[in-house]
């Protein structure tokens, strides 16, 4: 594992210099997929931000609307119970971000904290990547569902659960570029020169291995949104009050002859935005680092 | 080899605290809201919550270790042979997938290779992403509304045992089998066509192409059996998301699989039965990559364990 062996130029390039504006415009006209991936991701977040203030309420029941098929009163169509698909796909679009970034926050934090102690103290290095490995012996879907079993259902333990069963991926990429990095004559220099562990850290070891860490951190916000999507649908994940994707799917499954809108709309929803987050990822590892790229993934 | 030693105790481990960590009463949790203190007390004494945690840790261990997941509090049958019941539709589903899945990538990854930059590279690695970001079930809904709904020529739902022929099973795996293909296939062809790409360009492709064989002769003998290995690494690494699907699929197409009981056993809070079918799954997945690690030696000589 040498990713991180090259990446201090990408790192350096990555830092904050005057004129940073400029040179984020012309990083981005470099990278056109980032710049359409970003401009996607960042409408689903508006949407997010203003559909409860535009649209009506997403839990209003109206019985004699039930079942519409989508025309200019309902665009997207009435659920089982007469409330407005639109309006509950738009919503939806909270819960799945707010879980991704959430997730993606949490496990980054996590893994940089598990990773930096085994990669940097030897005698806890055995510990950690036995646990980890461990954890990843057990498919996450069913660690998630298992840890919401006996956490109960709310937005919190989703968070909590994803974490949990992303953290030990981040942690090895985080070691495997410690490993690499405290190596480095740089580092060795620092160390000579009685730099403290906190500055050590800060200033060399961390902006060296940010490349693949943000990566994998969108790698892990996009699988975040699909395993809340599963947990909802089986009904261990969101609150079934709550419209998330995965509860509108799973409750719109006994109606998907009679009224597959209530199902095509979140599932395109959904499948879009981890599409969007997914991309985003693959276009930030190729313009972060090309070495990365080589291995696939 | 001896490194699964670890991880299968840490699973077991795991299951064990995961019960008794939780904030509360494990007992009340499963009995629910509207349960006795009798009931209570009935599920605290079956599964010896009331001992010691140190002789509740050594009885759990001595259990597995004679094979035993003790019983289902929901139906009092062993855990075993209620996972014995439901092997099967799993095991189907899972080859019928894998199977799909590399008759999918493999051709597709090395085409993808082959035409690097061109317009059929192109194509596949966009199914690539958008089969890797589409959820299970998503994909499932899909195939249901277009092959069984509206075209009628696969059953909604349902499993068909072997026992009542081979091909009646296999006519009802097919829609759940690709919509469970499709992510690991995509995972699959990514890492085919990355892994070809390295090996195309080494000396002994250009020494093959210079005395003269043919491009198929080169493409396969030459360069797909040296890119073998990280292809088998990710047919092993990707049983795990193959395996979460399994619930998944399960759940839509009404499959008495493991991965309904799984689910299951979830709602109603049966915890023999889901702490069972987590160790289950972790030791298919831990020991075929462990099969995986150890095919090795098959695709290249230099490995030796």
């Amino acid at each position: 594992m040498s990713m991180a062996g090259t990446m201090t130029d990408t790192a350096t390039a990555m830092r904050q210099r005057p004129g940073a504006i400029s040179r984020t415009g012309s990083f981005l006209a470099k990278h056109p997929v980032i710049l359409i991936g970003g401009a996607v991701l960042l409408t689903f977040i508006v949407i997010a931000l203003l559909a409860p203030l535009l649209l009506p309420d997403p839990t209003r029941i109206n019985p004699v609307q039930r079942l519409r098929t989508p025309s200019l009163q309902h665009p997207f169509g009435t659920d089982q119970f007469g409330r407005s698909t639109l309006s509950r796909t738009l919503n939806g679009t909270r819960i799945s971000l707010t879980v991704g970034i959430l997730v993606a926050a949490a496990t980054t934090a996590a893994g940089l904290l598990f990773g930096l102690f085994a990669g940097f103290l030897r005698p806890l290095d055995n510990i950690i990547m036995r646990l980890m490995d461990g954890i990843m012996a057990i498919p996450g879907i069913l660690l998630a569902i298992a840890l919401m079993s006996l956490f109960g259902s709310s937005i919190q333990n989703v968070v909590v659960a994803i974490s949990i069963a992303e953290i030990p991926r981040m942690a090895r990429i985080v070691r495997s570029s410690v490993l690499v990095i405290r190596e480095q004559p740089y580092v060795e220099a620092a160390v000579t020169n009685g730099t403290r562990l906190s500055r050590l850290l800060w200033r060399h070891v961390l902006p060296n291995i940010a490349a693949p860490v943000i990566v994998q951190a969108t790698y892990v916000f996009a699988s975040a949104m699909i395993v809340e999507s599963v947990l909802s649908f089986l009904g261990a994940g969101t609150p079934p009050t709550i419209p998330s994707w995965g509860n509108m799917l799973a409750e719109g499954r006994q109606y998907l002859q009679r009224a597959p809108w209530t199902i095509a709309f979140p599932g395109a929803c959904l499948a879009l935005l981890v599409l969007t987050v997914n991309v985003l990822g693959d276009a930030l590892r190729d313009a972060l680092d090309p070495r990365l790229s080589r291995s696939g993934r | 080899m001896l490194s699964t030693v670890p991880v299968f105790i840490f699973v077991a481990l795991f299951v064990f605290f995961l019960l008794r960590i939780t904030p509360g009463d494990p007992a009340i949790m499963i009995a629910g809201d509207q349960a006795s203190s009798a009931q209570i007390e009935t599920i605290r004494e079956q599964l010896g919550l009331n001992r010691p945690l140190l002789d509740q840790l050594l009885a759990w261990a001595g259990q597995l270790l004679r094979g035993d997941l003790g019983r289902s509090v929901f139906s009092d049958i062993p855990v075993t042979r209620l996972i014995g019941q439901r092997l099967e539709p799993t095991a189907m589903l899972a080859l019928v997938a894998i199977v799909l899945a590399i008759a999918i990538a493999l051709p597709l990854g090395t085409l993808a290779a082959v035409r690097a930059g061109g317009v059929a590279d192109r194509i596949v690695m966009a199914f690539a992403v958008l089969g890797f970001s589409s959820p299970v079930f998503v994909i499932a809904f899909l195939l249901v509304y277009l092959f069984a709904l509206t075209l009628g020529w696969f059953p909604t739902q349902g499993y068909v045992p072997l026992s009542q022929g081979v091909l009646a099973c296999l006519h009802s795996l097919i829609l759940p089998g690709v919509a469970l293909a499709l992510l690991y296939a995509s995972l699959l062809a990514r890492v085919t066509r990355a892994s070809l790409l390295e090996v195309l360009s080494e000396d002994y492709i250009r020494t093959a192409n210079a005395k003269g064989l043919t491009p198929a002769r080169i493409t396969i003998r030459h360069a797909l059996s040296n890119a073998a290995v990280p292809i088998v690494t990710v047919i092993g690494i990707g049983m795990a998301a193959l395996l979460g699907g399994v619930v998944v699929t399960e759940t839509v197409f009404n499959i008495p699989g493991l991965g309904r009981l799984a689910t299951d056993a979830i709602q109603r809070r049966d915890y023999p039965v889901v702490q069972g079918l987590i160790l289950v799954f972790s030791s298919v997945y831990v020991v075929i990559n462990l099969l995986v690690d150890l095919s090795y030696v098959l695709f290249d000589p230099r490995v030796r364990y």
